[in-house]
């Protein structure tokens, strides 16, 4: 979606969607609820025999990762759901999984203490990156490929060189576990954010603080990420709220609907080319779609409470989500259900191939 | 990014220390890449390592040359490396593909290289002996950039044979126009880049050899290292016509004009006057143990120049102001002598080569700024006097000046952009220049079996890093988290999640 081309647009409701495919025009979404969004169950996959706790899409969109606590990671085909290989060789259960910018190695945290680095096309171990003197919990890699940062229970961040497998830095960042990491989209910045209530940006070339933000309750906060263009940080925190903060460390938007006081959720945003939202699962089995700028609940995927009730949804807290600009997105569930699900728009879908490769 | 967050006073300071050294080959020269992600050294071997800034180790590694490689530079692009070494090449490499992609042989062993910053297929090597050459990689070609000799005795007629006994060092230009030729009997030539014209030639008072020309990074100004012990630094006239207007001599016209002026000038323009093209500013040296100098550098902001000594014990740096002219810094090393040298293109970080070798990366020593780790917090110079307020320890007065969260309706209502990004990071995906190499991954095999190439590369912080994390071992009695399984992802108080807890905590907790 790199040409800013003309986009020839057929259909009437077509007629909302931007016309340029690379910016997110205002006058769009001001003041109306925006393109409806309408996700369908397209894939469950099963394999994991116990809670997913993470999945990650690949950069380019073609493989899906999924951590679970049952030590193993696997990679499917997002387009058609199959299984394509299972990476074993953790001890003990994972916690996160991230993707290298490049799409051909993936970085897996456990509660055995190590990181593992694998290779994505033949599942092959490359390096096991050691040093962290508990849990693991989190990675995240940086935009050049060359550092992976990860956090844990420890307290610390540690920032390791992935190719050689040494530790360059360990950051003293936090009081209390350290629950998600992120790099800025141009590798300068890392985020880290923990129970203690407190996001702080690093510096990643020297690891020197640069702010800290933190907001009046303080309440643990449990996921952070970057926005695409990384001005924005979106944090979880566990009064059941999700807050989009620009770097001036002000709240500009706040998201809730979804129950999230005792797991570690993430979310995702969905920068797709007409708009923006951003997915939350939720601990009572929900899955919530907001429209970014309006804030707006556009769509609620309800759960269900045990597995053979009829339904789509998951029947365990939703812990998990991670979305493709495309208008796909998948989600995973803990105990109980153990699936992961892939969802779509066809409508996003469409939009987003139109935007791709307009038609003459 | 993270300029924006930084304290922009801080990033202004010299490099103070030595905060990490990197080994794997013997080096002998180094460079940075235009945008200093990425630093190449030559080495003893023939080899050239390149190494990722980021991480401090080793990105990739290139054979092209049979005996030392002796100097190596760096495409505008940060696409290509052409090196010269002791076995009379000059050699180019493709940084992407990891290979070399040309070689030019050569009559004498290589003594530095420029390339020209327009055209990155060709380049001048300067020799030991005889004149510098002009090389132009796609067609093979090689030309001699001439160089001419001002002495007033009727030497000219032996001018030519004398000329390949002397050597001189040839020095790009950035605007790909001049070639600047150092020579050894004390004058420096402003040679056209295209025609190989003279175009100026500037006489140094007391005609001591020069041994190196440097650039600053926007061409404003060219230090020469002069056999005198004295570093001369000229400042570039910019010229308003570009160069093909200026009336280019040939040896023998340039000879003939200068020796025909009544009162030829010890020093400056020979031909040229006071219209010269580069004009002395200033002079550095040592005056006090007046030793030789091996290497030069601007700093990335041209505000300060660094010279490192020629010393076989010593690994001494001197950094003098250069508006000033006031030494503002002494940088000293382990007792081995500095190789060679070169300055960070953007920030305050400076690579030297000792004589065993290793690579020493000088920086800065980072001093925390305590102000970011919590709001409130406020970074004092000195001790202040605290005064209490009135009502300061007042019961009543403190619960109404309670803090109340902020009313929803003050929520910004603007629409939030997450996808474009500022113009100031879109030079990141520029396809002309190569910024960072990607990254490959190796199998690391498990301890016994390792590989010894991967035990040789920088050295990463992992002893420090040990002693901090012992001091920060949670040594709170709250209920952690639950087992090995993926309640790694729950809340501390959970209950239903406590599990026997000794197995799951690490065995250093129980030391405490």
């Amino acid at each position: 979606m790199s040409e800013k081309q003309e986009l020839v647009v057929p259909e009437a409701e077509l007629a909302e969607a931007t016309v340029k495919p690379d910016s997110v025009k205002a006058d769009l979404t001001a003041k109306k609820p925006g393109i409806p969004a309408n996700f369908r169950l397209v894939h469950t996959l099963t394999g994991h025999s116990r809670a997913v706790v993470c999945v990650q899409f690949s950069p380019e969109g073609s493989i899906l990762a999924s951590a679970s606590g049952d030590s193993t990671c696997k990679l499917w085909d997002s387009t058609s759901g199959q299984l394509l290989r299972t990476l074993e060789g953790h001890t003990k259960g994972l916690s996160a999984v991230c993707w290298d910018p490049d799409s051909k190695y993936v970085c897996t945290a456990s509660d055995d203490k190590t990181l593992r680095i694998w290779q994505a096309d033949n599942g092959q171990l490359l390096q096991e990156l050691s040093g962290h003197t508990h849990f693991v919990f989190c990675c995240a890699y940086s935009p050049r490929g060359n550092l992976v940062a990860s956090g844990g229970f420890d307290e610390v961040v540690r920032v390791w060189d992935p190719s050689h497998g040494t530790l360059l830095r360990v950051i003293p960042a936090h009081s209390d576990p350290v629950t998600a990491v992120d790099f800025s989209s141009d590798g300068t910045i890392l985020v880290s954010c923990s129970y203690d209530g407190l996001c702080r940006l690093w510096d990643t070339e020297n690891g020197a603080c640069l702010k800290t933000m933190t907001d009046q309750q303080n309440p643990p906060v449990s996921f952070v990420k970057f926005s695409p263009n990384g001005k924005y940080l979106l944090t979880g925190t566990l009064d059941n709220q999700l807050k989009l903060w620009d770097k001036k460390a002000k709240v500009i938007k706040k998201y809730s609907g979804h129950k999230n006081s005792s797991h570690c959720l993430f979310a995702a945003f969905m920068p797709h080319a007409s708009q923006a939202f951003v997915i939350s699962g939720s601990e009572d089995h929900r899955i919530i779609v907001w429209n970014l700028n309006s804030k707006a609940e556009l769509q609620v995927i309800p759960g269900k409470d045990n597995p053979e009730t009829a339904g789509d949804g998951h029947c365990a807290p939703v812990i998990c989500v991670s979305a493709l600009k495309t208008g796909i997105f998948a989600s995973g569930a803990l105990e109980k259900d153990c699936t992961v699900k892939i969802w779509r728009d066809d409508n996003l879908v469409q939009l987003s191939q139109q935007a791709a490769s307009p038609p003459l | 990014m993270n300029r924006s967050l930084l304290d922009p006073f801080q990033s202004l300071e010299l490099p103070e220390q030595i905060e990490e050294y990197l080994d794997h080959g013997n080096a002998r020269c180094v460079a940075y890449n235009p945008f200093g992600t990425l630093l190449a050294a030559g080495c003893q071997d023939g080899k050239v390592v390149v190494w990722d800034c980021a991480t401090r180790g080793v990105a990739r590694e290139y054979e092209g040359h049979s005996k030392q490689v002796t100097c190596l530079r760096w495409s505008k692009s940060g696409k290509h490396i052409i090196s010269g070494g002791l076995d009379q090449c000059a050699v180019r490499y493709n940084v992407e593909k990891g290979a070399k992609d040309a070689t030019v042989s050569l009559d004498a062993a290589v003594v530095s290289i420029s390339v020209h910053h327009i055209q990155p297929h060709v380049c001048v090597a300067s020799f030991a002996v005889g004149s510098p050459s002009r090389i132009d990689f796609t067609t093979k070609s090689v030309r001699a950039v001439p160089t001419v000799l001002l002495d007033a005795e009727a030497k000219q007629t032996k001018g030519a044979a004398q000329n390949s006994l002397l050597s001189a060092i040839a020095l790009c230009d950035h605007a790909g126009d001049v070639i600047y030729v150092g020579q050894t009997r004390g004058t420096i030539a402003i040679v056209d880049a295209n025609s190989l014209r003279f175009l100026d030639v500037i006489k140094v008072s007391g005609s001591p050899r020069i041994l190196s020309l440097v650039l600053n990074s926007s061409g404003s100004h060219l230090a020469a290292i002069c056999y005198d012990r004295v570093i001369r630094l000229y400042e570039v006239a910019s010229f308003s016509g570009r160069a093909a207007r200026r009336k280019s001599f040939t040896a023998n016209e340039v000879i003939s004009k200068a020796t025909g002026r009544h009162q030829a000038p010890k020093a400056g323009s020979a031909l040229l006057g006071s219209d010269a093209m580069l004009k002395l500013v200033r002079e550095f040296q040592n005056a006090v143990e007046r030793n030789q100098w091996r290497s030069v550098a601007f700093t990335a902001d041209s505000e300060h120049l660094a010279a490192a000594a020629h010393s076989k014990t010593e690994h001494i740096i001197y950094i003098w102001n250069r508006d000033f002219g006031n030494l503002t810094r002494i940088l000293e090393g382990p007792k081995q002598g500095v190789v060679d040298m070169d300055w960070h293109p953007a920030r305050n970080m400076l690579a030297s080569v000792s004589a065993d070798g290793q690579i020493f990366l000088w920086v800065r020593v980072y001093r925390e700024n305590w102000s970011a780790f919590a709001p409130d917090f406020e970074q004092l110079e000195e001790n202040q006097e605290y005064v209490e307020r009135e009502d300061e320890f007042d019961v009543n007065a403190r619960a109404e000046a309670a803090p109340g969260d902020a009313p929803a309706g003050e929520e910004e209502e603007e629409d939030v952009d997450i996808l474009t990004l500022d113009p100031d990071l879109m030079q990141d995906e520029d396809p002309d220049s190569l910024r960072h190499l990607p990254v490959h991954i190796l199998p690391h095999d498990p301890p016994e079996a390792s590989d010894p190439d991967k035990d040789a590369e920088g050295k990463a912080a992992a002893p420090a890093a040990e002693a901090v994390n012992e001091e920060l071992e949670p040594s709170k009695s709250r209920p952690s988290s639950g087992g090995p399984t993926a309640a790694g992802r729950s809340k501390r108080e959970q209950s239903s999640r406590t599990l026997d807890e000794p197995e799951a905590l690490p065995s250093k907790r129980t030391r405490q």
